[in-house]
């Protein structure tokens, strides 16, 4: 059945692609999966029933060769039963069929030189593939250690024993104080928290601390933080325009806000695809923020082909869903059914159709389309609002209908007809170097008007053509010359007129009529090569009119403010009347409501399959659906706008194999440096085989019984022994176990480019822990990187919250392996290039962090120097100091060079911030 | 930037015998334990490095390297063709045909034709490989941008200068091995030298972006480059406690390479500040260098010092140096603007030409100079629009052929038609000249074999030497 129906698929693809494949791959895609569907069960190369094996290369050439199946048109005879033989004998194909066949054999019936596998053969074993499977919870593994602490144990030490690797001792308990505060908190303990955890010999004291460390806010800041590297979360768009993403902090704080009130992960799934449609009607500004997962991606704005960047987007999300939630690379299947896993094209389309059903823009057309913004209102009371701008715009584009047709008739009555003169007088200001003003004053004509023309009809090396006559024109002929430009704009300014007039009568009549009257006509429509347009156009408008930025404003154009000076008494009350109704409406107008970044239901889109990913080659009509490996071939049709809500249900069912697996393995992940699975966004058959299959599946069921909760599965992991073991290596723990896939030590991990920023600032006790808002919006249009760096070492905020620019990365953050924000990042990289040591070396940020550390320090009164380099170690590494580290320390302040002890504390406090013993946990 | 660091190499060499491949392994196998360390070719090279001189916003090729006699003709008159997808989709913007306000000559003993936009460069004609058949996909600058870069209209991929140092290592370890000079900070920004999924060291290394002032750059041209407010025996001084300190925490913790890694990695920041100063500063070069480059003019002064600054760093062993220069963007003005940008590169670029060939490095530097796009034969206002599907880029030195013209546009420059070269083409060919073949230049990634191509390009065989 599955089989059937992908060849259908690649059929249909292969017709409305118009053949536009490469020859080899027009039989792979569509000949192929038809003959041996249709034919295969008899001529295949063992039956060869009537000794024709058409599955093959080998065989339909050798069939060609023999009895000019091909060429001398006896399959297509057969296949159209027009001849004696008619195949296939059960039935005649359909005519898409034929007609695949046959344009295959026109074109010349290409097949592959060397013989490939057949595509469906080994689709079967796709299917089979791990992680497509139900979870099963299974019985825990016998051990016969007894140190296990948890069920977790059991697994990994059942595999240690298998390899007859002893366990590793527990980790001490200054290190687990560290490893865990930083691990939840993304911070170091504080000297107080050393000391109450040193003293607490209760025997849960562990465990209590894992609790406290759960319940601070500061849990869900390192915690979302993981899940917005997920989320590619950024503040701007990226791509072309990089425009900012102001709201995009509210979809921040939902994440953290998930974390720490612990959302079951199921929910948490839901509210991002689907919030709008899934929380109950007290809760609707969550969870319209929560579809910032959506909405939040890298977005074009100006890509001119407004298709492409629909699907683009949409492709994004697609991308995203799915490598997050199920671990799966499904946007392989945009162009061809995926390479490697069990994802058809059609899969790919029926979610596509989900999300071309649901508003991604505010208005996709148009040069630059605009976001589009959810209000975090009633729907009332934005309608409230939404009404009254509309009235706004209606009043200004009533006053534009009194008052700009006026002025125009003005400038035609008063303006034009001297144009001729004008232009004369712009040539006497240019040729005699005499003042505009004395000019004009002279002549009886606008001084100011004068001045613009004479510096536009300026020869300044511009390249137009048509002022060449009046760049050629002499004192004999200028009179005669500027007459002639005079005339060349009467049609022009009068089929403007006409345009103009139209407009503005129709709009009032809106008005009259309780209407919103149309935009404003813009001076379009015409030619700029036809010279009299041209003109026309250059001395008539306002630079605004034209949208360019280094465009001056035409001569004889007035400015809106001056507008009033040019109409008649009876207008001018007129307008003035209508500016006092417009200044009463806005001022009584309804604050503008708060709006965030989200997705809302659009209109039900009837989607087809693209053939190679090509939205101008339409296949047949897909249904919204999920992918049939996960989700099986009866689906109920979805029955809402877009179906976002069933896929959010869908993935929080606990018979799909796939989310409960991932979120577990990303927990396990960010827990312990990597996952079980060592590839946490592909599940599929080119990411890994999981190192403990079991306690995958062990961990997966617990955590869908235990209602997805995550601080539950913290509590879990971290009270393990295995979490607790020691980081250090054993040489035959190194031997057997090199890559850590038996968990024979904890890995330890280098801080993150967060971690380290936060924890200066903690130790210097200077960290702001001010929740929420944002700091600097990310302006698209500045970009120098430079800068942006500067302005975030003024914050002293957690660095979760200095504004990531998707198309300009502060330094730091660069530099540090900070997540990618274009796509969905399951885990960071750990990269060390001597631009990070010169960050420490010469930064100033540090710097000036380096010298607050070493001077809180020395400023501890009562203090040795001893002490003081204690205190420093303590607060800095988490864990008394040495008497060697001391002794070598204060030989250091002793011995710095040229002696200046200010200096060598400054040097100290960089050392002990940037040393290892800072960088790494164990 | 997804792919860990290794735990260590010994590990990976194990783990990969029992099948854990997912690290770029064939790097590490033939780098040693440096991934950027000189490596070995494909097949011989021709090139050894790569100096991208990119003109961005799009420089009109109808206006420079392909004359069209017949859009002289049609001056003015409506289009003879039918009107492509355009930037600015508001056909009443849109004019007629409109001439080349440059006139051109032919130059040289090959006698190629280079309009009075770039006398200079005119002189140089005998190196230069001009593709007039270039054709992109990428109609805004975001995503044209991109694809010069990256290949890729809309994805987050490496960069060209990514996928070189990748293949190839550089042969200076004290400096970055890819720098881009003032690259253009919008449009796609830093994913235009990101090393996207390849390890971080293969990142380009930006000296400011088109917007930070050149003076501010010739300070400090690299971040954090200079040493603050303290000797540099303070600084060893320090360093040497550091390495004490690092040490001492390393033997507590065996067996995790990192730990070396990162202690090297001060002692190599330590070199690159001694060393990188020195090869940032132009005003080492002589006089008549700095004047060769343009570097006594106002005009010329900024980009002069970029093509200066490339040479320097590729003389040192820097494996591929990108130039910005920006603003070639005339929807209107054309003559005004274009003769403005192009008089502030002409002399530069005929400069480093002139330069590379007298020390005998053009045989084996690879110059490339080109936009993201060019544009239209029509006007808009009194500029022209953005066209991707038909442009003119050049090359000169290793591997290319001289005073050669490859591949032709229409009869007014509108679509590249006789042997067309796609960005795919162009980047296949670039790796080429490098001795990579564009194709086994991969990288697995979320359990993909990746490429600079992707599925793409073809090596324009005709073109090269």
């Amino acid at each position: 059945m599955l089989g059937s129906m992908i060849c259908r698929a690649l059929f249909y693809a292969l017709l409305a692609a118009g053949l536009s494949l490469a020859d080899d791959e027009v039989f792979e895609k569509s000949v192929r999966p038809l003959l041996s569907a249709k034919c295969g069960a008899c001529h295949n190369p063992k039956a060869k029933t009537g000794g024709l094996d058409l599955t093959t290369a080998e065989g339909l050439r050798a069939a060609d060769h023999e009895v000019g199946l091909l060429k001398s048109g006896l399959l297509m005879n057969a296949v159209r039963w027009q001849g004696k033989v008619k195949m296939p004998p059960s039935g005649q194909l359909p005519a898409a069929d034929t007609a695949a066949l046959d344009s295959w054999i026109r074109a010349g019936a290409a097949l592959p030189e060397t013989e490939t596998k057949v595509v469906a053969g080994n689709w079967k074993e796709r299917l089979a593939h791990w992680s497509f499977q139900p979870i099963r919870k299974p019985t825990l593994p016998a051990v016969k250690n007894g140190r296990g602490r948890n069920e977790i144990d059991h697994f990994i030490f059942a595999k240690l024993e298998e390899a007859k690797l002893a366990p590793p001792a527990e980790a001490g308990k200054l290190v687990l104080l560290r490893r865990a505060t930083f691990d939840l908190h993304g911070l170091p303990p504080t000297p107080e928290e050393i000391q109450t955890y040193l003293a607490d010999e209760a025997p849960d004291a562990y465990e209590r601390l894992i609790d406290r460390l759960l319940a601070s806010p500061r849990y869900g800041e390192r915690w979302g933080r993981h899940w917005l590297d997920v989320a590619r979360f950024a503040e701007s768009t990226g791509i072309d325009e990089n425009q900012a993403y102001r709201e995009a902090w509210r979809y921040r704080e939902y994440v953290i806000d998930a974390f720490n009130r612990d959302l079951p992960y199921n929910r948490f799934m839901l509210e991002q695809v689907a919030g709008d449609l899934a929380v109950e009607k007290s809760d609707f500004i969550r969870g319209r923020i929560a579809t910032g997962f959506l909405a939040l991606g890298p977005k074009a704005i100006v890509e001119q082909d407004k298709t492409k960047q629909l699907y683009d987007v949409i492709d994004e999300q697609i991308d995203t869903t799915s490598k997050a939630f199920l671990g799966l690379t499904v946007s392989c299947a945009r162009c061809h059914d995926h390479k490697f896993d069990p994802i058809t094209a059609d899969d790919y389309y029926a979610l596509a159709s989900i999300f071309r059903s649901t508003r991604l823009y505010e208005t996709l057309e148009g040069r630059s389309s605009m976001l589009y913004f959810a209000p975090l209102t009633s729907d009332e009371v934005y309608g409230k609002f939404k009404r009254r701008q509309d009235e706004i715009t209606s009043k200004q584009l009533e006053i534009e209908a009194v008052l700009e047709p006026e002025v125009t008739a003005f400038v035609y009555r008063e303006i034009h007809p001297k144009l001729a003169s004008y232009m004369v007088a712009a040539w006497t200001v240019e040729h005699q170097k005499m003042a505009a003003a004395d000019v004009a004053k002279e002549r009886g004509l606008d001084a100011k008007m004068l001045e613009k023309l004479a510096k536009y009809l300026r020869a300044d090396g511009s390249f137009r053509p048509f002022l060449a006559r009046w760049y050629a024109a002499t004192p004999a002929n200028v009179n005669q010359i500027a007459d002639e430009y005079a005339a060349m704009i009467r049609e022009p300014a009068q089929r403007w007129r006409g345009i103009l007039d139209k407009w503005a009568a129709s709009a009032i009549a809106s008005v009259a009529q309780g209407k919103k009257p149309t935009p404003q006509v813009r001076f379009e429509g015409f030619a700029f090569s036809q010279e009299s347009e041209r003109f026309f156009g250059d001395i008539s408008f306002l630079a605004k009119t034209f949208n360019e930025k280094d465009r001056e404003d035409g001569a004889f154009a007035i400015a809106d403010k001056d507008r009033k000076r040019f109409v008649s008494p009876e207008t001018r009350a007129k307008v003035e009347l209508l500016e006092k109704q417009l200044a009463e409406l806005r001022k009584t107008a309804p604050e503008r409501p708060f709006v965030t970044h989200a997705v809302a239901e659009d209109q039900p889109f009837e989607q087809h399959v693209f053939v190679r990913g090509s939205h101008g080659n339409l296949g047949k009509p897909v249904a919204k659906r999920f992918p049939v490996v996960l989700a099986g071939e009866n689906q109920p049709p979805v029955s809402t706008v877009s179906g976002r809500l069933e896929l959010g249900q869908w993935l929080g069912s606990p018979s799909n194999p796939l989310p409960a697996r991932v979120a577990v393995n990303r927990l396990w992940q960010w827990h312990f440096g990597e996952g079980l699975v060592r590839t946490p966004d592909n599940f599929g058959l080119r990411g890994e085989a999981p190192t403990h299959p079991e306690l995958l599946d062990y961990l997966a069921s617990r955590f869908i019984e235990r209602g997805w909760s995550m601080k539950d599965m913290h509590k879990f992991i971290m009270t393990s022994a295995a979490y607790r073991f020691s980081s250090a290596t054993k040489s035959e723990a190194w031997e057997k176990d090199p890559g850590n896939r038996l968990w024979s030590r904890f890995q330890r991990r280098r801080i993150s480019a967060e971690e380290m920023r936060d924890s200066w600032l903690a130790v210097n006790g200077k960290l702001d822990l001010k929740m929420g808002s944002y700091l600097d919006p990310v302006a698209g249009s500045r970009t120098d990187a430079r800068r942006g760096r500067t302005k975030m070492d003024e914050h002293f905020r957690r660095t979760m919250y200095l504004p990531v620019d998707r198309n300009g990365l502060a330094t730091m953050m660069a530099l540090y392996d900070f997540a990618d924000s274009t796509t969905a990042t399951g885990q960071r990289g750990e990269t060390y290039i001597a631009p990070q040591a010169l960050y420490l070396m010469n930064n100033d940020f540090f710097q000036q962090q380096a010298s607050v550390f070493a001077k809180r320090l020395r400023d501890t009164s009562e203090m040795t120097d001893q002490q003081r380099i204690e205190q420093g170690i303590l607060r800095a590494w988490g864990r008394p100091a040495s008497a060697e580290e001391t002794q070598q320390m204060l030989a250091f302040l002793a011995g710095y060079p040229g002696g200046n002890q200010d200096a060598a504390w400054t040097t100290l406090g960089r050392l002990l911030l940037e040393s290892n013993h800072f960088f790494y946990v164990d | 930037m997804s792919t860990k660091f290794p735990l260590s190499r010994r590990a990976l060499l194990r783990d990969a015998a029992c099948g854990f491949g997912s690290l770029g392994l064939a790097s590490l196998l033939s780098a040693a334990d440096n991934p950027t360390a000189p490596k070995s070719t494909h097949f011989a090279p021709r090139a050894k490095r790569v100096i991208f001189l990119f003109m961005s916003g799009g420089p009109s090729h109808i206006d420079s390297f392909d004359p069209k006699p017949k859009l002289d003709r049609d001056h003015l008159k409506p289009l003879p063709f039918k009107m492509e997808q355009q930037f600015q989709p508001t056909l009443a913007y849109f004019g007629n045909l409109m001439k080349s306000p440059w006139s051109f000559k032919n130059h040289g003993q090959s006698g190629l034709p280079v309009s009075s936009l770039f006398p200079e460069v005119a002189q140089c004609v005998d190196e230069l490989c001009v593709v007039r058949s270039m054709v992109a996909d990428g109609l805004d600058h975001g995503g044209a941008l991109l694809q010069m870069h990256t290949g890729t209209v809309n994805l987050t991929r490496p960069s060209l200068g990514s996928w070189t140092l990748y293949g190839l290592g550089t042969e200076n370890q004290n400096l970055p091995g890819f720098v881009t000079i003032r690259p253009h900070a919008g449009h796609s920004g830093a994913r235009n030298w990101s090393s996207a999924f390849l390890p971080g060291q293969y990142q380009g290394t930006p000296i400011g972006t088109s917007r930070t002032p050149v003076a501010e750059l010739r300070k400090e041209a690299i971040e954090n480059l200079l040493a603050r407010n303290r000797t540099t025996a303070e600084q060893r001084y320090e360093l040497d406690m550091l390495a004490k300190i690092d040490q001492r925490h390393a033997r507590q913790r065996e067996f995790d390479d990192r730990l070396e890694s990162r202690i090297q990695s001060f002692e190599l920041a330590f070199r690159m500040q001694a060393e990188g100063p020195e090869a940032f500063d132009v005003e080492r070069e002589s006089a008549a260098t700095k004047s060769l480059y343009g570097l006594d003019n106002a005009k010329t002064a900024d980009f002069g010092w970029q093509c200066l600054l490339a040479r320097r760093l590729v003389e040192r062993g820097v494996r591929f140096v990108q130039c910005t220069a920006d603003d070639w963007d005339q929807h209107t003005e054309l003559a005004r603007l274009h003769a403005k940008n192009a008089n502030s590169v002409d002399k530069p670029i005929a400069g480093l030409l002139r330069d590379l060939k007298s020390r005998g490095m053009l045989d084996d530097t690879l110059v490339v100079w080109g936009g993201e796009f060019g544009r239209t034969p029509f006007m808009e206002r009194d500029g022209r629009d953005h066209n991707p599907y038909g442009f003119t880029m050049w090359m000169a030195g290793g591997g290319v052929k001289r005073g050669f013209a490859y591949g032709a546009t229409d009869d007014y420059g509108y679509h590249a038609v006789e042997n067309r070269v796609h960005i795919h083409d162009l980047h296949a060919t670039i790796l080429h000249t490098l001795g990579l073949d564009h194709t086994k230049l991969t990288y697995r990634y979320n359990g993909r074999d990746f490429r600079l191509t992707d599925v793409h390009g073809v090596v324009a065989k005709d073109i090269l030497a």
